[in-house]
């Protein structure tokens, strides 16, 4: 690692990080400004020549440790510097132990830093505990969180006992047409405590007021302070400018907070106030709205659950047609914002705890051998009247400055892979901006570190202080009698670490087997050479279904005319890109109505050609068609899985299904039956989906499929151009290619497979290493009995037999204990797997195995030497 | 009268030379330059904040520039009770080599 720097150039962060805690405060900054502006030189060699002052050279008359402190601390001091000594005497077991506790300590310390960003670090809002989530549920019909009706919302506002403020919000794109060119800005509609909860209170201007949500009120807008230095420099005169947001205008009366950020991972750009609209108020059973509050000072969250089901229950006895088995749900907002991602991140933490868990055995196993060989140097400092106590104390100072130094070079490796790491995760990872190498990390980063050593160094110190110690004074350093002990450790040692490793391969083993299942999973339709991508009309320009049908029409036209194009389509939405819309549906004579719906489903709305262009198999009937217009017979396509639900057994074309309840609702004959696609997520059971004509149901958020006989993303301006042609203010928003799409799906499943692999690789290399050293250092103790068998004619199948014949119950043994292990642990990967079972056999067959096969490696080298033992040369080595 | 060891000889001779330019880089690249050494800016400091207790140098702040990343420098300048201490070591070693002319090869 030489890092050359040209002179003038700042050294990197981590260099100065290192400089500020080793070089004293009152040369810091000369010091700094000399290695500016010197030649180039290497940091690591600059970084090692402070690192060898302040440890290694006797101390100046300027840091006298004698000058400070008590006997006990410069004990230690000297301990210390002994330790340090002793690294750089035997570099070959410093460098082992030094890269071992590195990834050790590294992993952990990256995997800390996004636990603790995303899980531990509180929200960054006043009295963050205090800030709840509210959802609405229907556990009745398995929905655990679902959106809000607004009038519930206000009857919870009013009727509880357990809230200071509570707030409601939608949030959404809108489309800005002041700029170069028009673009879609992500958007909250607030109510008037919004921001007071979240402590967002404008630094500039004014906040969201409740005469802002008034029906006839004039329409505002709040900046975020990013979007606020973007798109106008930063200048206060922007209050009271307008604002063109989906043809609109709106008034600028405030800019947020810099370091203020909206709980979504997303970046939030305007704050507009949420208005009621005419419709919210005769339907209790239509759910939009989320909802935060902040709880009253000593009001529990529970204490809110209670309040807010009694209040849901006394809704649903009241109102039975729209709120029967309606609940409502309290959260705290950090729980909610963390997600399910707390699971998958605490396993992870888990595993990386079991490689270092395995370092520290490689590092316990490499301490003893060298303990052994020591053995006679320890004797002399008890013979001089170094007490047990004394001789355990430096053994552990040294194993301390060993993981110390270890965990220094891991938190370099940690900060160079925490950025890739966030990087590298979909955004599907909360909070990603909180993540880094921060104080906290840093103190977990040497906490561990010392605790690492303490772990690894105790067992052998207590060891090798033995009270026959004194004993190995005559024999030359070469005792065997009082090694059995240290055997028998050293052997349940790398056993134990085999078991660890074998856990952590089984769980790798079965995301990797569940991810390669992903990948083979189809998502009911085809995904090459596919171009995808969203225009949202603002209503003020397309506020009749007549407007929204021309723009379609007048762009298919376009698109279809493309060279490269095949085909084109609209649809309100297309699977995998996160929006969806979903509808309760009534068959038509079927008993008697009821308030509940027979069936809920995904609700299409498509344009002709929708199935051919995104390559979905068309089962029974036929497709939506140019001649299905508003005026024509009101049809439906209902998926596989729909027919199979609304009507088992029986054909299901030419029935009647209704979108609503009551007689007024038109009804909808069923003219095909197509394949289930996946909307949500490739391998979790999909709603099951209806699709209607889009011209008999039009709407304004439009997204276009596109199929191309060329490379989809070579279309990509020229579709541009087509839109553009069409309406020059309407921006494009996630063109993405079929390929891409599946990407973004698998993205998760991929990363933590590769995680888990990374982990389960280097656990597997690290037990296997320290299987080769107990055996190596075995034939290296053993050079002698061996060199006498060979002497007396064994062969050299014998002597190869005698070596694997130790090792192979280690193996054996780390084997059982580690599959024990994972049928007991296996099932916590279970919410991550798909298409493979937590036993799955072929995984728990495959990891042994592999295992078995590295392991014998791992014997045969050190085997094979003691194969080539030398009799002669084996049995002069004998006279002390 | 106090007497010093070789590396810092050759740090008080290092700084005089400089003359009033002398601070942790210069002196760095002049002993660099002159000697066969390889060194890292560290040990310089310590030898410099060693003669610097002892009295041999003293020091003063020049102000930020632009090159240093808008750090100051520490300038040193060899104090007279340096400078004796200096003449003193070279005269013990000149006259531990007089009649070594032909062994050292100097002339």
């Amino acid at each position: 690692m030489t890092i050359r720097h040209g002179p003038g150039r700042r050294p990197p962060a981590v260099v100065r990080l290192l400089l500020r805690v080793l070089v004293p405060a009152d040369e810091r900054e000369f010091f700094l400004g000399d290695l500016r502006e010197g030649r180039r030189r290497s940091w690591l060699r600059e970084i090692l020549g402070v690192l060898s002052l302040r440890f290694v050279s006797p101390p100046g008359p300027r840091g006298r440790p004698s000058d400070r402190g008590d006997g006990m601390f410069k004990e230690l001091l000297a301990d210390l510097r002994y330790g340090v000594r002793m690294m750089v005497r035997s570099p070959a077991f410093t460098m082992v132990a030094l890269v071992t506790m590195a990834l050790g300590i590294g992993v952990n310390t990256a995997m800390f830093s996004i636990v603790h960003g995303v899980l531990l670090k509180p929200l960054p809002y006043p009295h963050a505990d205090r800030i709840v989530y509210l959802r609405a549920n229907n556990l009745s019909r398995g929905w655990s969180s679902f959106t809000i009706a607004p009038l519930n919302f206000w009857d919870w506002q009013k009727q509880n006992h357990s809230f200071q403020a509570m707030a409601a919000y939608q949030s959404r794109g809108m489309t800005y047409t002041g700029g170069d060119e028009p673009q879609v800005l992500h958007t909250y509609q607030v109510t008037d405590r919004f921001l007071g909860i979240l402590g967002g209170e404008p630094t500039l201007g004014r906040g969201i007021a409740a005469a802002d949500l008034e029906p006839g009120a004039a329409d505002v807008v709040l900046l975020s302070h990013g979007f606020w230095e973007r798109t106008f420099g930063g200048s206060p005169s922007v209050l009271g400018r307008t604002m063109t947001l989906d043809g609109r205008p709106f008034t600028v009366v405030g800019v947020l907070p810099a370091r203020w950020h909206s709980f979504s991972s997303s970046t939030l750009d305007l704050v507009t106030p949420l208005k009621p609209r005419p419709y919210w108020y005769t339907a209790r059973g239509s759910h939009f709205l989320r909802a935060v509050a902040r709880l009253k000072p000593g009001v529990s969250v529970e204490q809110a659950q209670a309040d807010l089901s009694g209040i849901a229950a006394a809704l649903a006895a009241r109102y039975p047609d729209s709120n029967k088995g309606w609940g409502a749900s309290v959260q705290s907002l950090q729980d909610a914002v963390v997600g399910s991602s707390r699971a998958q991140l605490l396993i992870l933490m888990a595993s990386v705890g079991l490689v270092l868990l395995i370092a520290c055995a490689n590092m316990a196993n490499m301490t003893l051998a060298r303990a052994m060989v020591r053995t006679r140097e320890l004797a002399i400092r008890a013979a001089v009247g170094a007490g047990r106590g004394r001789v355990v104390r430096q053994l552990l100072a040294e194993s301390t400055v060993l993981s110390v130094a270890g965990g220094a070079l891991g938190v370099l490796l940690a900060y160079g892979s925490v950025a890739a790491l966030v990087a590298g995760w979909p955004t599907l990872l909360p909070r990603s901006r909180n993540i880094g190498i921060d104080p906290a990390v840093l103190v977990f980063a040497l906490g561990l570190s010392v605790a690492s050593g303490v772990l690894f160094g105790l067992v052998p110190a207590l060891t090798v202080v033995h009270p026959r110690l004194a004993g190995s004074l005559g024999q030359g350093g070469r005792s065997t009698t009082g090694d059995r002990s240290r055997r028998w450790l050293r052997a349940a040692l790398v056993a134990g670490e085999l078991s660890l490793a074998v856990m952590l391969l089984v769980g790798t083993g079965l995301l990797v087997r569940s991810f390669a299942a992903l990948q083979k999973e189809s998502p009911g339709f085809q995904t090459d050479d596919r171009l995808v991508f969203t225009t949202p009309l603002p209503s003020a320009r397309y506020g009749d279904d007549e407007a929204v049908e021309q723009f379609v029409d007048g762009s298919l036209a376009r698109l279809q005319a493309l060279p490269g194009v095949e085909s084109a389509t609209v649809a309100n939405m297309v699977p995998l890109r996160g929006s969806d819309e979903i509808w309760g549906l009534w068959l038509a004579g079927h008993a008697v109505p009821g308030a509940q719906e027979d069936a809920s489903a995904l609700f299409y709305r498509v344009g002709p050609g929708y199935f051919k262009t995104m390559g979905i198999p068309l089962r029974e009937g036929r497709g939506i068609t140019p001649d299905d217009r508003g005026d024509t017979l009101r049809v439906a396509v209902i998926s596989a899985s729909l027919a199979q639900q609304c009507f088992p057994g029986e054909d299901p074309l030419g029935r009647m299904i209704k979108f609503g309840r009551g007689d007024g609702q038109p009804s909808v004959e069923v003219v095909g039956v197509v394949g289930d696609v996946q909307h949500y997520d490739l391998g979790r059971a999909s709603v099951p989906q209806v699709y209607v004509p889009f011209a008999q149901r039009p709407t304004r958020g439009v997204s276009f499929v596109v199929r191309s006989s060329v490379a989809p993303a070579s279309l990509v301006s020229a579709v541009r151009g087509a839109i553009g042609a069409v309406d020059p203010d309407q921006p494009l928003v996630g063109i993405e290619t079929g390929r891409e799409m599946m990407e973004g799906a698998v993205s998760l499943p991929r990363f933590r497979t590769l995680l888990m692999s990374i982990f389960g690789l280097t656990a597997l290399l690290l037990a296997t290493v320290g299987l080769y050293g107990v055996l190596a250092y075995s034939v290296s103790q053993r050079t002698r009995e061996i060199g006498v068998r060979v002497a007396l004619g064994a062969s050299r199948g014998s002597v190869l037999g005698l070596i694997v014949r130790e090792g192979a119950p280690l193996v054996g043994a780390g084997l059982a204990v580690g599959l024990g292990g994972a049928v007991a642990l296996s099932r916590i990967f279970k919410s991550m797997l798909f298409g493979v079972g937590t036993h799955d056999l072929l995984v728990f067959a495959a990891v042994p195995l592999v295992l078995a096969l590295v392991a014998l490696v791992a014997m045969l080298i050190p085997a094979r030497r003691a194969t080539r033992v030398d009799p002669v040369r084996a049995l002069g080595e004998s006279s002390p | 009268m106090g007497h010093t060891g070789e590396f810092e000889l050759l740090v008080i001779l290092a700084v005089r030379r400089l003359a009033d330019d002398a601070y942790g880089v210069t002196i760095l690249d002049e002993l660099e330059e002159r000697t066969s050494r390889t060194l890292t800016l560290g040990t310089v400091y310590k030898t410099l904040g060693r003669l610097e207790s002892k009295g041999y140098l003293e020091t003063r702040t020049a102000p930020p520039t632009r090159e240093r990343g808008g750090r100051r420098k520490k300038l040193y300048e060899v104090t007279a009770t340096g400078l004796e201490v200096a003449r003193s070591s070279l005269a013990d070693l000149r006259k531990l080599t007089e009649g070594l002319e032909p062994d050292l090869e100097v002339p």
